[in-house]
């Protein structure tokens, strides 16, 4: 094991001997045994979960050893669970880039060029977002307006509609994973356009997963604008399945003149 | 035999390169020479960081989910049936909370099954059949 990958190991363990603090404060204080504690997940359509208790409260009923913890983890779980929506953005562009790391490299390849090139981008996928919206409303129509033959069929209406819902969930699924990869890549493209600033080009030899990160934290947070937000989310979405179009069409262009 | 065709992109600065090098004659090399450079270049040792810090990062969140779910199973199953009840009725309202923690520790496991995966993924292609 080399020095670096020693201090990696070393970091990894520092984190989970800090983490493990936290999730064992925050078992104590919510043992089953604890008076008024708050549930660990809480779901009710008429009432709001009971309040949180104070954090003085919690610390004169936890061990001593504990008691100064008690206010960072308060602090970091209440973030953890703000920020459950970014940090599953980030999951997701990081297990895309680990698992389907040949697949966002040829989609970040084929994305990349002048602002012609990544219009054509932006606007192929825009094409692709209103070819699968109106594809998939025909298919609705086409469907619903055949129902009327199943009515009498072995299935009946019930099992055809949830046979189709099926169906369209899946679609969904592929597309979901089209998009994915081509969002790990479109954030790789921010991060190298933020990386092309005059006064971070002394950065520029940061790995390439956390420049995709860094991307993806930006969208995250053009997200969180309002109203500007939507059209943002609109457009990276564009993007990241425009890419991975114009990567497959790249790819079968290069396949068919290699024969 | 040596082969005197020269590959048609080569850069005229290349050139001589591409002649001095093509003179050399071909050698059989000794037999173990490629495994033991590729065993040098993949350097598999690097792997082993990847599946220990993994296993130290999972160990925490893997324990306090599974305590989460023996303690506080019942909360768990209520959530569920409110689900399935919510989405059968025309209520218009819901209350949602997690707890932080629990967040906080599924991250942590899909960091280090990130890494773990990585570590999967990257290992066989280090692999070369002997010969």
């Amino acid at each position: 094991m080399k020095q670096r990958d020693a201090i990696l190991v070393l970091s990894a363990v520092v984190l989970a001997t800090f983490v493990s603090a936290i999730l064992l404060a925050a078992s104590v204080t919510n043992a089953s045994g604890a008076a008024g504690r708050r549930p660990g997940i809480f779901f009710d359509p008429r009432n709001p979960p009971p309040p949180a208790r104070t954090i003085g409260d919690v610390q004169r009923s936890v061990p001593e050893a504990l008691a100064p913890i008690v206010p960072l983890q308060r602090g970091l779980t209440d973030t953890a669970r703000d920020a459950a929506g970014y940090l599953l953005i980030l999951l997701g562009t990081s297990a895309a880039l680990v698992l389907a790391h040949e697949q966002v490299v040829s989609t970040y390849r084929a994305s990349l060029g002048g602002w012609r090139a990544q219009l054509r981008v932006l606007a192929t996928g825009l094409a692709v977002i209103g070819v699968g919206a109106s594809a998939a409303a025909l298919a609705w129509i086409v469907f619903l307006g055949s129902l009327s033959s199943v009515r009498g069929g072995p299935l009946g209406v019930p099992a055809a509609l949830q046979v189709a819902i099926g169906a369209f969930s899946v679609a969904l699924v592929i597309a979901g994973i089209a998009a994915v990869v081509g969002f790990a890549a479109a954030a790789w493209r921010l991060g190298d356009a933020l990386f092309t600033v005059a006064w971070l080009r002394r950065f520029a030899g940061v790995p390439a997963p956390l420049i995709a990160l860094l991307g993806a934290t930006l969208i995250y947070i053009a997200w969180q604008i309002p109203f500007a937000g939507g059209v943002a989310v609109l457009a990276v979405l564009a993007y990241a399945l425009g890419a991975v179009v114009t990567a497959r069409l790249v790819g079968s262009a290069h396949a068919v003149t290699s024969q | 035999m040596i082969d005197q065709r020269e590959p048609s992109d080569l850069e005229p600065a290349e050139r001589p390169i591409q002649r001095l090098l093509a003179t050399i004659p071909p050698a059989a090399l000794p037999l173990g020479f490629r495994d033991d450079v590729m065993r040098r270049v993949s350097a598999r040792t690097t792997l082993a960081w990847e599946w220990i810090a993994a296993a130290v990062l999972a160990v925490p969140s893997l324990a306090f989910l599974i305590f989460q779910l023996v303690d506080r199973g019942d909360e768990v199953g209520t959530a569920i049936n409110n689900i399935v009840a919510a989405a059968a009725s025309d209520s218009s309202d819901a209350f949602f909370f997690v707890d932080g923690s629990v967040v906080l520790s599924l991250v942590i496991l899909g960091i280090a099954s990130l890494i773990a995966a990585h570590a999967a993924v990257v290992a066989p292609s280090h692999r070369t059949p002997l010969r």
